[in-house]
């Protein structure tokens, strides 16, 4: 086999996509799963919304941020098209609006204190949650073409 | 040759898992309503039931086929409930390989190729392999380059079908990809020892018009009495005289696709008249 042509190709995909198979998640990761987690069990206080977490980790920081969305009451209007199952282009489109956004910056690697922080931070802007309440969520650990984490959860959520 | 629109697979991992009449009942009525059928897929994506998280990965599939009647609007809502559903029941090899089944008919993107690229590096050969399928029949130009750098790390599988079908996906994605690496994986495939992953390589050489193919195929075609499809078609795609005389010989006792190999003939006809007279690809 041509060896050369292999590890140009093994080195190309690192490059791109990152080190993989990932058997250990990356920190900001393995953080967002368990918030997704927790979160899954709890019940905002908003009348309609979107949370969505962002991670971000470089060499020698981790930060995470919280961004709580109130989207204005037309959402309702397209809440109610996806239960009909309406057609996409018959959902009204709506922008969402920030409510309030959380950022918190922590260590080189989130340790279980610095886990507790976030969901506490998590928390504060979180009633418990039904989940049946859960429209749709959404992971992703993508790692951008430099190789840095950028997951992300969405959890779009109706009231009862 | 491996069709994109080959729904053969999915038949037959239905019927391997042996889906009872009330799977298939189900799944029909709920494909006449594409409301009814969007409803299942959210209802029944985290189901205990197997046999409905099964269907419900399968109408999600179906659904998002742009070549299916019943094709949603929906469709990236649809597919990102099946990829997230892919997380949870991580040692569940029967709905991951649906699942990775009804990838194939949604639009890639960056969670779409993390699920499908972490799959490909399971230790399960049947997951191993779906995720190669479904790798290669994605034609995505963004996606392209990213997808066949990992097909090509697949074709040093130890399992000769998942070679194979990284061997079909670079042949047809190499056009954007980075065409002069992938021909030189293509050319490392042809010396494969599975006859079934050398003649998908030089079918994808003879794609992508790479001259030291013909050599190859000229080998191959050297069998004679057992001359694949492949091979021919791979003929054909070339067009050049340098299959003609070859060609005319196989014909002579050659048992199957009539068309295909008129077509190919044809195709290498040193004749421009009669060349011209025939497509270029073969559909």
């Amino acid at each position: 086999m041509n060896e050369p042509l292999f590890e140009k190709i093994d080195e190309d995909f690192e490059r791109v996509y990152g080190s993989v198979p990932r058997t250990e998640p990356n920190a900001a990761s393995m953080v967002l799963k368990q918030l997704a987690t927790s979160l899954a069990g709890k019940r905002f206080d908003l009348a309609e919304g979107h949370l969505e977490a962002r991670a971000m980790e470089d060499d020698n920081r981790f930060q995470v941020t919280l961004t709580l969305s109130r989207q204005d009451p037309t959402t309702q209007e397209m809440v109610e098209a996806t239960r009909r199952g309406l057609n996409e282009d018959e959902a009204p489109i709506v922008e969402d609006y920030p409510l309030s956004c959380k950022v918190i910056k922590l260590g080189a690697g989130p340790s279980q204190d610095d886990l507790s922080a976030l969901l506490s931070a998590a928390s504060l802007a979180a009633a418990p949650l039904d989940v049946n309440q859960i429209v749709h969520m959404t992971f992703s650990d993508y790692v951008d073409e430099n190789g840095l984490g950028r997951p992300s959860i969405s959890i779009f959520y109706t009231s009862k | 040759m491996h069709s994109q629109q080959d729904f053969t697979h999915l038949k037959a991992y239905r019927q391997q898992h042996g889906q009872t009449d009330k799977y298939w009942s189900l799944l029909d009525v709920t494909l006449q309503d594409r409301k009814a059928a969007f409803a299942y897929v959210q209802d029944y994506i985290q189901s205990q039931d197997m046999e409905e998280r099964l269907l419900a990965v399968d109408i999600a599939g179906q659904l998002c086929n742009p070549v299916e009647e019943h094709y949603n609007a929906k469709a990236h809502k649809l597919s990102a409930l099946v990829l997230a559903a892919i997380d949870a029941p991580a040692e569940d090899r029967h709905f991951l390989i649906a699942a990775l089944i009804a990838c194939v008919y949604f639009e890639a993107s960056m969670d779409w190729c993390e699920k499908i690229i972490e799959a490909s590096f399971s230790k399960d050969d049947a997951v191993r392999l779906q995720a190669a399928i479904t790798m290669a029949d994605k034609v995505d130009a963004t996606f392209g380059p990213l997808l066949t750098k990992r097909l090509a790390q697949l074709s040093r599988d130890k399992n000769g079908e998942i070679r194979s079908w990284a061997a079909f996906g670079i042949g047809t994605q190499a056009h954007i990809a980075e065409i002069e690496i992938m021909s030189e994986v293509l050319i490392e495939l042809a010396k494969d020892k599975s006859p079934q992953v050398r003649d998908e390589a030089i079918m994808g050489l003879a794609y992508a018009h790479d001259e030291r193919g013909i050599l190859l195929l000229q080998n191959a075609l050297k069998r004679t009495k057992d001359v694949s499809l492949l091979n021919i078609e791979a003929a054909g795609t070339y067009g050049v005289p340098d299959f003609e005389e070859q060609l005319h010989n196989i014909s002579q006792t050659w048992q199957e696709d009539a068309l295909l190999i008129d077509w190919a003939m044809r195709r290498c006809s040193p004749d421009l008249k009669i060349k011209a007279s025939v497509a270029e690809e073969w559909v």
